[in-house]
């Protein structure tokens, strides 16, 4: 069934250099419509720079990103987010001096129809309640948790059919991962394809249909979420066991 | 009463200093660089007008082209100019500036000589207002309502609109913004247009107040402005208003305590201004307190 489908995003050996510094050595993988694709990897890997290069602000070298069968070569930023990519950068990156309703609002900037902004805000409030309640405070203010599923609803109000996220569970405690990662199964279940990075293999792995592992710009390792998490290496190396 | 007077001076010219201040800040807000030309975007907007002006065509309709016309100006400047050094560094973006500063003051002084040139004036069909002894210039009343009414405009625009707030938006985070589908190109250019239309608002003001203009106009007014907006601190747009109304009144001030004949040390008394507010408060008056960036 999935064979015939057409992947949402491929990408194809892929080279992404920082001046002299190869920070992508070539990687190619894809994922496909209604996934979610685990993107595992130690601090340094170049999975902010993967998804940096997906979202069109940095450019590849070599190779290239097809998202519904059109490539992204050349597609600026904002073109991308209108295509319905859209991602959730690391550090979260909300907007400190404005309000979360006004960092919501950006997260529509694509958007052209006022009505439809309102049912996605409605949408985020009701996924969010802590973000209602706090709609006319500087997002500075918010905790950490806050500012991420700030980050994660700021990204949903462009109502992408691809979102990418960046180590959501950065800096969070156990329990608010935990939200965090529940919030994303509930996205995917919404039908929204879902390309994870993560540092964390355990909650990324578990959560995953399929994922990849990246090593110094280097994918080595492909499979399904179960069989990485049983996998000897895997438990060694990302698990700590 | 000598000092009421200075004082009403001191707002008009701080009043000019203010509109070309929220330029400067505005710009550095988005996109991080000093543009040194800005003052000198004061001065074409001066040329504009008087050559419009002159070519005949009737004031309320010369002035908003002139203001127009500096708009495209500025954010012509920054298409071919700062646009392509965005990735570079900061000093090579700010050579450039400095550049395009020296490029504009020496075309126009081909274009129309260094020799001073009338501007047209209008107070002779301005009211005085007469307190006690003292003669006030509407135009100096209307410089100040001016300023002030276009910086709250200003202020209502980056709060209360869609584009203001992505304006904001990018100042604060660039690659989020882009994250968010803001085309930042055009937000910058955006920010060009204000900022060069507010010089052009402000060389009209000069013009009307101070009657003269030459190829060079620019020059001291720009570094004031700049001096300006690093009082109040810079990338906050009340801080641009507060820094040149504060830097207008004190140079006025000391103009007017200076014997006759030094009257030039008022400048050097701005320069001090601006070394003690990078030696005790380099974030500026406002810097703390309100973090609202453009
Ligand atoms: N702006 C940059 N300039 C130069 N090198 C960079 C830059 N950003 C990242 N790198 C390098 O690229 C590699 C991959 O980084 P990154 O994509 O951030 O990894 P990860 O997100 O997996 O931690 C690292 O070696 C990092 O040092
Ligand atoms: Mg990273």
């Amino acid at each position: 069934m999935t064979n015939e489908m057409q992947p949402m995003l491929e990408v194809e050996n892929l080279e992404v250099f920082y001046g002299a510094i190869q920070a992508i050595k070539g990687i190619s993988f894809h994922v496909m419509p209604g996934e979610i694709v685990s993107l595992i990897g130690a601090n340094g890997a170049g999975k902010t720079t993967c998804l940096q290069t997906i979202s069109g602000l940095l450019h590849a070298r070599v190779g290239d990103i097809r998202y519904e069968g059109q490539s992204l070569k050349r597609v600026p930023p904002h073109r991308i987010v209108e295509m319905g990519l859209a991602q959730v950068p690391e550090g979260r990156r909300v907007f400190t001096e404005l309000s979360v309703e006004d960092n919501l609002a950006m997260g529509a900037y694509t958007l052209s129809d006022r009505s439809r902004e309102a049912a996605l805000l409605e949408e985020q409030f009701r996924h969010f309640p802590r973000l209602r309640e706090r709609r006319d405070q500087r997002a500075g203010t918010l905790s950490g948790g806050e500012q991420q599923m700030l980050a994660i609803a700021r990204a949903m109000m462009s109502a992408p059919r691809l979102l990418l996220l960046d180590e959501p569970s950065m800096g969070l405690s156990p329990v608010l991962t935990r939200e965090i990662f529940l919030t994303i199964r509930e996205l995917a279940k919404q039908g929204i394809t879902i390309l994870l990075v993560e540092q964390n293999a355990a909650v990324a792995l578990r959560l995953a249909d399929r994922a990849y592992v990246l090593e110094s710009g280097r994918l080595v390792m492909a499979g399904s979420g179960r069989e990485l998490l049983r996998d000897e290496r895997i438990r060694e190396a990302y698990l700590g066991e | 009463m000598l000092f009421f007077v200075q004082l009403i001076n001191g707002l008009q010219l701080g009043a000019i200093y203010a509109l070309v201040a929220l330029g400067y800040t505005m710009v550095y807000g988005i996109v991080k660089l000093i543009n040194f030309a800005h003052g000198d975007l004061m001065m074409v907007g001066a040329y504009l007008s008087l050559f419009l002006y002159s070519s005949g065509l009737p004031l309320y309709f010369a002035l908003p082209l002139a203001i127009v016309a500096t708009s495209l100006t500025g954010v012509l400047i920054e298409r071919v100019a700062y646009r392509p050094l965005r990735n570079a560094s900061r000093l090579s973006a700010l050579i450039t500036a400095i550049g395009i500063s020296l490029l504009l003051q020496n075309a126009f002084m081909i274009l129309f000589s260094s020799t001073p040139r009338r501007f047209p004036s209008v107070s002779e069909q301005l009211p005085v207002f007469v307190i006690g002894t003292n003669r006030i210039s509407f135009m100096a009343v209307l410089t100040v309502l001016f300023a002030v009414g276009l910086m709250l405009l200003l202020t209502a625009f980056v709060h209360g609109t869609r584009m203001g707030k992505a304006m904001r938006a990018v100042s604060e985070d660039m690659r989020a913004a882009q994250l968010m589908g803001i085309n930042v190109n055009r937000i910058i250019s955006l920010t060009f247009a204000i900022g060069s239309a507010l010089a052009a608002f402000a060389a009209i003001l000069y013009g009307f107040s101070f009657q003269q203009i030459d190829p060079y106009m620019g020059a001291m007014p720009g570094i004031k402005a700049f001096i300006a907006a690093v009082l109040g601190g810079i990338g906050i747009l009340p801080g641009a208003m507060l820094g040149g109304f504060l830097l207008g009144i004190i140079e006025s001030l000391t103009k007017a305590v200076m014997p006759a004949g030094y009257t030039q040390l008022a400048d050097a008394v701005v320069f001090l201004v601006l070394i003690l507010v990078l030696l005790f408060k380099p974030s500026g008056l406002l810097g703390q307190t309100t973090r609202e960036k453009v």
